[in-house]
């Protein structure tokens, strides 16, 4: 112990107070010299003599003096502090190279780095939840069931499975449509809001408790006179001016009254509801809802299904029971489970992560591999680079090493200069990619998003930046040594460091070396551009998504009519009259559902006329007034729009989308056949109303009125509002007047129609388009960020390395040219090897681009992972960049007197 | 009379023994050993100040300064616990070593 103790001491003296070390060791030895001349000169020699023994006797006091400090153990790490003050001195008198060095690598760490702080804040390490790696996701899956491959979960199956189910701690059924929501008596300000509808076992999963008031309880569900409701943060803020005397106030949800028992905490969104588009500003129990208990409904759906899973349960066993638990239960329902049976259901589960994150991950992984080629173009670039570097400095490594330093210790050396150059870089990547974020975060880049990234510097992303530069580092440091090293094995380090003034040109090992450095280059900086220029072209696709409308100079609101039926007609029919009338409005239109304003629309079974399986089938029907294609500059491919005859008599008759045409029609003339869809009943779950059959009058082209990016699966159907007064009048207006002004107009106007109602929810329709936009806009951006980068990049990269390698053949070019050889002889033999291999890299490149395009396609929207102008493009700039590295590097060298190339060093 | 060089180890022991006397300073250890020998074995002096360092990083001996008669100061080195202990040790390995080496080489005498 006591030996540790001292030896740590020791070392602890040597390293902290190393020059008092130093003094004591001279000393120590001065005083023995010194005392041995005094007994020389006392037994009678004279001092100079004296003096000249006992240095004899004592022998090499520098040996001796390196001896005693190797015995501090100290060594290894005061040479380590010398490399580090040497690589320092390196980095500070070769500025710009160091500064080109250390840009190129915290560019590349730094961009990693922004995209791992994104993937990990929103797939790794979400923290969305308490116990988010235990919260399962559960669908169901039907073969041709409404074309719709992930499907909610019923009651009773949600009810089966939390009563029977022995993995699941809890689960709960999630679920919402779009209702109408007043306060008070009046309907001034009548919302249309999302209401999230679900079990109270939702809470007990998700840990989440409200910022005031309650969640709800079991009670809640039973008794049917009290009827409690949750605000949304968001919505508590705007509508009620974050009042926290809200508890116990009350709110009408479809004229019934509902107490409003909590306010949910900030950035609090049940999962999955903002991804597919589910309401969710205010939240209530699901009712009692007899009919849903009712056996035709054990295959519809009504929410989504989520599960709390025991600790130390995986996956495949909660899959397992569940499936078990279905079975079972199904005998229960002998006629809907054999339905099912037929269309192959199954029950479904994956982590709540991989859901949530589905609709986003592919373009994540995309970006990723971009940042990644990146990084590897940006490490092939910084080592050929060092290589260079070095190959200048083999002067000073040779009197280094001829005045003893090993071959290790060089190595060592250059080894702490890259991984010191990289922990520069990882410092200011770290800078770069809070910056970059932070300025796309301001930027409100990801504002729209559903799920949005957590910009910030935590700890794991230090952890990754770090661990990255110093594994970087090293293997940049140890790719560059790889010729110096090379030489070593062939003979000696110092003749290896003869070679070139043995040789005339580069030594052959070392050419195919660099070449193969540049092929990998190329080879890379192919598969880079290629891959963005094509996630470009598939993000730029998305933007350009042709929606099927007009959505410029669109202003919508909406507002509920109110009294009799009578009255309400009235009401919105003086509307439309008086709004068309206000200056600066073009066209104005009444819909249930403005598209990509509220979500899905109402889901109805279809009956055609004449049909030979007479089968029902879905589709979505909106309620419109005449004007309402107009107003959106929907094109009609056949037909027409509600003529006023048709409206004063209020003729069964109806519009259809190429979508329903497509589906139902195949290849006949849809216009005068006759289909049927109930009047009344809200979405799928509820009981149907009666039926009239309705002649087609006219084809609209299909809009995308619920998702942007996908076109809808089924048909849509739109009724006129004469047929059906919506429950809530959203309004299009299209118009040269600006919003806010818009909106008081209208506002007024409303006034004068009627007092019972008033405007809500004022946007302009482009803003509902960009919203969806919003995510592409994103990682469009990230993208054009990362292709600049690579651009950038791959020429520097290009013209710093073929020129270097074009200028190593200096002497033997100027041996050529003084033996007669003609310019251009001479200059087609200079660049004719790098060349090749330039176009090898561009050729391997292209190949692996061609390889992995399979993989690619799934996630490129509307474009070819073959795309020949996105290749041809890619290649083209990188052979033209480095022909004209080549070109340009040799010709500056035949240009010049072969004599003064001779002499080059 | 010839001066000997001495086997590598023994240095160590010997500064070992010559400090269980009393505490010296490397000038007067190797004046000591010089001294105890009969003027038989010979140290480079030099090299006995990489052993001391050694021997104090390994604990069995400690340094301190102080002066010497004629008021120089001198650095100092004392045998601790561990230093009296290994002393023993190597004394020990050492009587054995010599021996066993007697023993066959009278063996070879008669």
């Amino acid at each position: 112990m006591s030996g540790i103790f001292s030896q740590l001491r020791v070392m602890f003296n040597a390293l902290l107070r190393r020059n008092k070390s130093e003094d004591a060791l001279a000393e120590e030895m001065q005083f023995h010299i010194d005392q041995q001349t005094e007994e020389h000169i006392a037994k009678g020699m004279p001092p100079e003599k004296a003096r000249k023994e006992a240095l004899k006797a004592f022998g090499g006091i520098e040996q001796h003096k390196e001896d005693c400090r190797d015995s501090w153990g100290t060594r290894l790490i005061s040479e380590f502090l010398q490399d580090i003050r040497y690589g320092w001195r390196q980095v500070l008198k070769h500025k710009g190279f160091s500064l080109i060095v250390i840009l190129t690598f915290a560019i590349c760490l730094g961009l990693n780095t922004a995209i791992f702080n994104v993937y990990n804040s929103m797939v790794w390490n979400p923290n969305r939840f308490a116990n988010e790696d235990r919260i399962i996701s559960i669908w169901e899956e039907f073969d041709d069931l409404w074309g719709e491959d992930r499907f909610q979960s019923s009651r009773i199956l949600w009810k089966e499975r939390s009563e029977q189910s022995e993995t699941l701690e809890a689960i709960g059924l999630f679920g919402g449509t779009w209702e109408n929501i007043t306060h008070g008596n009046s309907e001034k300000n009548a919302e249309f809001l999302g209401v999230g509808r679900m079990t109270p076992s939702m809470f007990e999963i998700l840990k989440v408790a409200p910022l005031l008031g309650r969640t709800f309880s079991a009670e809640d569900v039973e008794n049917e006179g009290n009827r409690p409701v949750l605000l949304g943060y968001e919505y508590w803020q705007n509508r009620y001016q974050g009042d926290e005397n809200v508890i116990g106030s009350s709110l009408y949800i479809n004229n019934q009254l509902h107490e409003v028992i909590g306010v949910m905490p900030e950035g609090f969104a049940f999962p999955l509801a903002r991804v597919s588009n589910m309401p969710d500003q205010v939240y209530t129990p699901f009712p009692r809802w007899e009919w849903s208990w009712r056996p035709e409904f054990r295959n519809r759906p009504m929410g989504f299904c989520m599960g709390l899973m025991k600790t130390g349960v995986n996956i495949e066993q909660v899959e397992d029971e569940l499936r078990r638990i279905n079975v079972s239960n199904g005998l229960n329902y002998p006629e809907q489970f054999k339905i099912a049976q037929e269309q192959n259901h199954r029950t479904e589960l994956c982590s709540l992560g991989d859901h949530i994150i589905r609709f986003l991950q592919t373009e994540l992984q995309l970006l990723q591999m971009a940042v990644v080629f990146l990084l590897l173009l940006g490490c092939v670039n910084i080592s050929s680079l060092i290589i260079s570097h070095n190959h200048r400095r083999m002067g000073e490594f040779r009197y280094r090493y001829a005045l003893g330093a090993g071959r290790f210790r060089l190595v060592r050396q250059l080894l702490t200069e890259s991984v010191l150059v990289s922990i520069i870089s990882a410092a200011i990547a770290l800078c770069l990619s809070w910056l970059v974020l932070r300025s796309l975060e301001f930027g409100g880049i990801f504002d729209d998003m559903v799920i949005r990234p957590r910009v910030s510097l935590d700890r794991e992303t230090w952890l990754f930046a770090s661990c990255l530069a110093l594994f970087l580092g090293t293997l940049v440091g140890f790719i560059s040594l790889l010729p110096i090293l090379g030489k070593a094995q062939d003979s000696s380090l110092a003749d290896g460091l003869r070679e070139d003034h043995r040789t005339a040109s580069a030594g052959k090992s070392f050419k195919i070396f660099q070449g193969a450095l540049i092929a990998t280059q190329l080879c890379l900086a192919a598969v880079l551009l290629i891959g963005s220029g094509l996630l470009i072209n598939s993000f730029t696709k998305i933007l350009d998504i042709d929606t099927g409308f007009d959505s410029s100079n669109v202003f919508t609101a909406g507002f509920r009519p109110v009294g009799t039926a009578d009255e309400r007609r009235e009401a919105t029919e003086k509307f439309l009259e008086q709004a068309k009338q206000i200056a600066g409005v073009q066209d104005v239109a009444i819909s249930n559902w403005p598209p990509l304003k509220l979500g899905n629309l109402y889901l109805r079974s279809l009956r055609i006329e004449g049909s030979e399986h007479g089968d029902e089938v879905m589709c979505h029907n909106d309620t419109v007034s005449a004007g309402y294609f107009a107003t959106l500059g929907i094109r009609f491919l056949r037909g027409r729009t509600f003529s006023e005859s048709e409206i004063q008599n209020r003729s069964p008759v109806v519009v259809i989308d190429k979508n329903l045409a497509d589906l139902h029609f195949r290849g006949e003339d849809p216009v005068g056949k006759r289909i049927s869809i109930p009047a009344e009943g809200g979405g799928i779950a509820t009981e149907e109303g009666e039926r009239n059959w309705l002649t087609i009058i006219g084809v609209t082209e299909t809009i995308r009125n619920v998702n942007l990016l996908e076109s809808p699966v089924l048909g849509t159907a739109f009724t006129h509002i004469h047929r059906q007064l919506p429950y809530w009048n959203g309004v299009m207006v299209r118009t040269t007047i600006r919003e806010n002004n818009i909106y008081s107009e209208l506002e007024s106007m409303l006034a004068s129609v009627t007092q019972k109602t008033g405007l809500a929810m004022p946007a302009m329709m482009h803003d509902l388009v960009d919203k969806h936009r919003a995510p592409s806009k994103a990682l469009l951006i990230m993208c054009l960020i990362i292709t600049f980068v690579s651009l950038l990049l791959s020429a520097v990269g290009i013209f710093g390395n073929v020129a270097y390698t074009v200028v190593l053949q200096t002497r033997e070019l100027g041996i050529r040219m003084a033996l007669g050889g003609s310019r251009l002889h001479v200059l087609i033999l200079g660049i004719r090897f790098w060349f090749m291999m330039v176009l090898v890299g561009i050729l391997c490149g292209s190949a692996l681009s061609l390889g992995i395009a399979p993989y690619m396609e799934s996630h490129l929207y509307n474009t070819s992972p073959r795309d020949l102008i996105t290749y041809a493009t890619a290649i083209i700039f990188l052979a033209v960049v480095s022909s004209l590295a080549c070109y340009v590097s040799a010709y500056r060298i035949i240009r010049v007197n072969p004599m003064v190339a001779l002499r080059a060093e | 009379m010839k001066k000997l060089d001495f086997p590598q180890g023994a240095l160590e022991m010997l500064i070992l023994r010559v400090l269980a006397g009393q505490p010296n300073h490397g000038f007067g250890i190797s004046q000591q050993i010089h001294l105890l020998s009969k003027e038989v074995l010979s140290v480079e002096e030099g090299s006995m100040y990489p052993a001391l360092h050694r021997m104090q990083e390994r604990g069995w001996i400690v340094s301190e300064w102080g002066k010497t008669e004629n008021n120089r100061r001198a650095k100092y080195y004392e045998l601790t616990e561990v230093g009296k202990q290994r002393l023993g040790e190597e004394h020990a390995s050492w009587e054995a070593l010599t021996t066993a080496i007697g023993d066959v080489m009278a063996g070879l005498q008669s």
